[in-house]
């Protein structure tokens, strides 16, 4: 490194940032957040002569706000920071159990929503599958401007993002049904979950599911949702035990990947009583309302 | 590029690489060796310093992101003399082992007790689930930090 080549950018503004990702330089250029999953680039044997383009001064990429009934929240802010700017409503349950027990304290402090979704390779993420049940959609900035889309389509494109665009912001839609998030570990607490389960339902007066989003994380390399098991479940009553049931039938739909935490065949074993648990948490209080 | 920030109360300079970690930059431009290489993931917690406050891992924090920041690490949270709580209930109650965790154990009990000062045994394990003991001497861990719930004098620290 020489001493006019910089390394690191401190960019002030979304198209600042932008301009530097976009620009020809000796080395690749990323988008830096949390620095948790960047940092962490030479355990996984990936080059780390990169230049970094820090997102933390852009003011912007911070905030929370309330849009229409829903929430748009920037991606630099922290899981700590979600979980507690989340209130009380049943459909954001999920979500926030998400942000307040992934990794641990320290590192759910500075991980952000943003990193979270745009970590190609991290296959155990909390908030991805709990943002999937909710519908989330995300925006995306490049020069050339600007699209929205739905998380799921975004995962499917993310191993081949352009390197100038940037995920700004995640937005949730107005809060309606009941939501759930069950995590399984190895130990207590403290690592990564081997299976998660994220859950939203809404349900019509009479107790029968009217509309539900059941999405996975940890179990196949990225998250993705359940729609088999979905629409076995839907305009039935919520039912754990039920719910468990149809998972278990349809656990071929699956492919549940191996790791040095847990096996496939493990993963696969956890879900349905996941899949129970989160549908008890559901019940505890009747859900009402139906998701858009 | 040149980094300024606060290190234990004194103003600093870094000019090295602002994609080096802090931890790296402690141990090797500082010589503060309180805080531990060990799994350089942000699981264990033996490098856990406070950056405006709060507790992080060093091994996961570039030093560019660290401009205006007032960090501080187990060398600065207490004296020979003067052991902060946490420090003094670890010594009190024959805590340490090999002594890879407990810089980090107590950075992390330090900040937590600061805001939760009862805490129950349940609350404790949860803030203490970003720091690994591998001699998994966690009861008496516990134990020590449970002695200063209610104490009279509260969690703060000498200003070295």
């Amino acid at each position: 490194m020489t001493q006019t080549d910089v390394v690191f950018h401190r960019p002030e503004t979304i198209a600042a940032a932008l301009s530097i990702l976009s620009s020809a330089a000796p080395r690749p250029a990323i988008p830096l957040a949390g620095g948790t999953w960047i940092m962490r680039a030479a355990l996984r044997g990936e080059d780390t002569d990169k230049t970094f383009v820090s997102l933390a001064n852009i003011a912007s990429l911070h905030s929370i706000e309330n849009t229409g009934g829903g929430l748009t929240i920037g991606a630099m802010v922290s899981h700590t920071a979600l979980a507690q700017a989340l209130g009380a409503d049943p459909a954001h349950a999920g979500l926030r159990m998400a942000c307040a027990a992934s990794a641990n304290p320290a590192i759910r402090h500075r991980a952000t929503i943003g990193g979270n979704l745009c970590s190609d390779g991290f296959m155990a993420p909390d908030l991805v599958p709990a943002l999937m049940a909710l519908g989330a959609m995300v925006t995306l900035q490049a020069p050339s401007g600007e699209r929205r889309l739905p998380i799921a389509d975004f995962l499917r494109g993310r191993g081949a993002r352009p390197a100038a665009e940037l995920l700004t912001h995640v937005h949730l839609p107005p809060p309606r049904g009941t939501a759930a998030h069950a995590r399984a570990l190895l130990r207590q607490a403290g690592e990564y979950p081997v299976a998660v389960v994220s859950v939203l339902a809404g349900c019509r007066d009479d107790a029968t599911c009217q509309s539900l989003r059941i999405a996975l994380s940890a179990v196949e390399p990225a998250p993705r949702r359940w729609e088999a098991l979905e629409n076995a479940l839907l305009d039935r009553p919520l039912d754990p035990e039920a719910a468990r049931d149809a998972a278990q039938a349809r656990i071929q739909d699956l492919q549940p990947r191996d790791g040095v935490d847990a096996s496939g065949w493990y993963r696969a074993r956890l879900l349905p009583q996941l899949v129970q648990r989160a549908f008890a948490d559901l019940t505890r209080p009747t859900a009402k309302g139906a998701p858009q | 590029m040149t980094v300024s920030f606060t290190l234990n109360g004194r103003a600093r300079s870094f000019s090295g690489d602002p994609r080096a970690s802090l931890l790296e930059v402690l141990r090797d431009t500082y010589r503060l060796t309180g805080a531990k290489e060990v799994c350089g993931e942000g699981f264990c917690g033996a490098c856990m310093v406070r950056i405006d406050g709060h507790p992080a891992t060093a091994c996961l924090v570039p030093m560019g992101t660290l401009e205006g920041s007032d960090l501080r690490t187990i060398e600065g949270i207490g004296t020979e003399e003067e052991l902060n709580p946490v420090q003094q209930a670890f010594v009190d109650f024959d805590v340490v082992q090999c002594g890879m965790c407990f810089p980090g154990m107590v950075m992390t009990l330090t900040h937590f007790m600061k805001d939760n000062p009862q805490p129950t045994r349940e609350d404790v394990k949860s803030a203490l689930t970003g720091n690994i003991c591998r001699c998994t001497g966690y009861e008496r861990i516990i134990d020590a930090v449970m002695s200063l719930s209610g104490a009279a004098q509260p969690v703060t620290e000498a200003q070295p």
